[in-house]
């Protein structure tokens, strides 16, 4: 892993109108491709990754909690290590940003839940 | 002759009507005159008065079957005496039923007022069931005699080229008034918020606005994609859309024949803690009668002891259980959004025989068990605007 930072801007470098979540539903832009193909290996080759989320004011809570919450409840990052090495923007729309920490936090909850359960 | 009616709070109406009420006495006094007209007519066209023919009433006509819309096409009037949710389904089962399956006419002469939800169901029933029609020629539309304001909705929202067979295009490129659009997946969605926004805000919506409509329309149509036609092909999984401005409020409604909220909502992982929460005596009841299906196989007896109306409102609370932890259930929140961040915000929601009103945010909503099933879903919100 390289001790840098990388910033990934949703729409230059996945899609200009991202939608919905699974791969199998909508086969384009979904939540789970963007975490998938851009987040997860960011996350695997760099210390810090920012998610830029600029320049789209459309996005939609499932693409949003597939994307980010996915993490925690698919790919095995813990909320403690998305929370030192993870951060993401919203110049215009601050309640995007609000969004992903409250799926990140439902995530974490979901997975603490499943291995008291 | 044109009778006009209050609009009802919370509903609205295509037609901007000018109220003006008649008294007892001058409408019979019009009804006997358009009775006398038609006589007249009748027989100067050499034909008789049978006494076993109605005025009013239309007849199959040299092969043309008629389908014969009712004076008020509106689904907000569910109960009491101005009814007009059955009458509205009827014609509208019909056109499913007819449409396509030779000769037609569709006879709005009657036809005084045309509420938009009503028009947005009517346009997708002609769609689907003229969907496989070649060319023109099986259907006429006989235009209202009543109410102009009903003809330019025929016209303009492309109802009448749909009928005719001429092409429909959900292009916004150009147009004044947006027609019903349709589509699958989110195909034209940014094209609808686009028109939202410059014409409707005119360029002065902000960002997080924006958002919390993006959200709402791109979730809504998502959980069409997602839930709403569980067996069909990712191709036929339509939805019709249809968006006015009227004065100070704007009107957007979502629809499609999917099988309703009620048959996908006991699908969802945090439906049974959200009964468990909101629904605890139906709950009970339901665990005295079946006590082997303690657990999550208890969700498919749950429509036998709560109604669709209860059903869709548990569907627009989402994961209840306390933790909000669960991924699904989380398009109700965006659909719900769109009312309450917004001023004046209200919602309505027809599902299968289920209707769910919410008169204002952070009020309880209205439940109401319609009186005929309604064919799909539709969501309608009403937006204040600034």
């Amino acid at each position: 892993m390289k001790e840098d930072i990388v910033t990934i801007s949703v729409v230059k470098d996945f899609g200009e109108k991202p939608y919905g979540r699974y791969m199998d539903i909508n086969t384009k832009l979904s939540g789970e491709e963007f975490r998938k193909v851009l987040l997860v290996p960011s996350l695997k080759n760099h210390k810090y990754v920012h998610v830029d989320l600029d320049g789209y004011n459309r996005y939609g809570r499932s693409f949003l909690d597939e994307a980010f919450g996915g993490l925690i409840r698919d790919e095995g990052f813990s909320w403690d290590d998305l929370n030192a090495r993870l951060t993401y923007s919203h110049t215009l729309v601050k309640s995007i940003e609000n969004l992903i920490a409250d799926r990140l936090q439902a995530a974490r909850i979901s997975v603490e839940s499943a291995g008291q359960e | 002759m044109c009778t006009f009616r209050k609009e009802q709070e919370g509903a609205f109406q295509l037609g901007e009507s000018v109220v003006k009420k008649l008294d007892a006495s001058r409408k019979i006094y019009l009804e006997r005159a358009a009775i006398a007209r038609w006589e007249n007519a009748l027989k100067r066209r050499g034909g008789r008065v049978n006494s076993h023919k109605k005025y009013g009433e239309r007849k199959e006509f040299g092969g043309w079957h008629p389908i014969v819309a009712p004076e008020n096409i509106n689904v907000y009037e569910v109960l009491g005496e101005r009814e007009t949710y059955t009458k509205t389904l009827e014609f509208i089962s019909e056109i499913q039923s007819r449409l396509g399956k030779g000769k037609c006419y569709v006879d709005f002469s009657a036809t005084e007022s045309l509420s938009a939800a009503a028009f947005v169901v009517l346009y997708a029933a002609v769609d689907t069931a003229l969907s496989s029609r070649v060319g023109k020629g099986a259907v006429k539309v006989i235009f209202s005699e009543k109410s102009e304001q009903v003809n330019s909705i025929i016209r303009n929202y492309n109802l009448y080229k749909l009928l005719t067979g001429e092409k429909v295009s959900y292009s916004l490129d150009g147009v004044r008034v947006m027609p019903v659009m349709s589509g699958v997946g989110n195909e034209c969605m940014d094209e609808i918020i686009d028109f939202i926004q410059k014409k409707i805000y005119l360029d002065k919506m902000n960002a997080e606005t924006e958002y919390v409509y993006g959200d709402a329309v791109s979730e809504t149509i998502y959980n069409v994609e997602l839930h709403a036609y569980p067996n069909s092909p990712a191709s036929e999984k339509r939805w019709w859309l249809i968006c006015r401005a009227k004065g100070k409020m704007l009107h957007l409604a979502i629809y499609d024949k999917g099988v309703g909220i009620p048959k996908t909502v006991v699908e969802h992982p945090w439906f049974l803690g959200s009964v468990q929460n909101k629904h605890p005596k139906e709950y009970g009841v339901l665990l005295e009668k079946f006590p082997e299906l303690r657990g999550s196989g208890i969700s498919r007896y749950i429509p036998t002891v709560i109604s669709d109306d209860k059903l869709i409102y548990l569907s627009l609370q989402g994961d209840v259980s306390g933790t909000n932890r669960d991924r699904h259930g989380q398009g109700s929140k965006s659909i719900m959004a769109l009312v309450n961040d917004t001023p004046g915000g209200r919602l309505w929601v027809f599902s299968n025989d289920g209707l769910c009103k919410y008169e204002k945010a952070g009020d309880e909503p209205e439940l109401v068990q319609l009186p005929q099933s309604f064919p799909g879903t539709l969501i309608q919100w009403n937006i204040e605007l600034p």
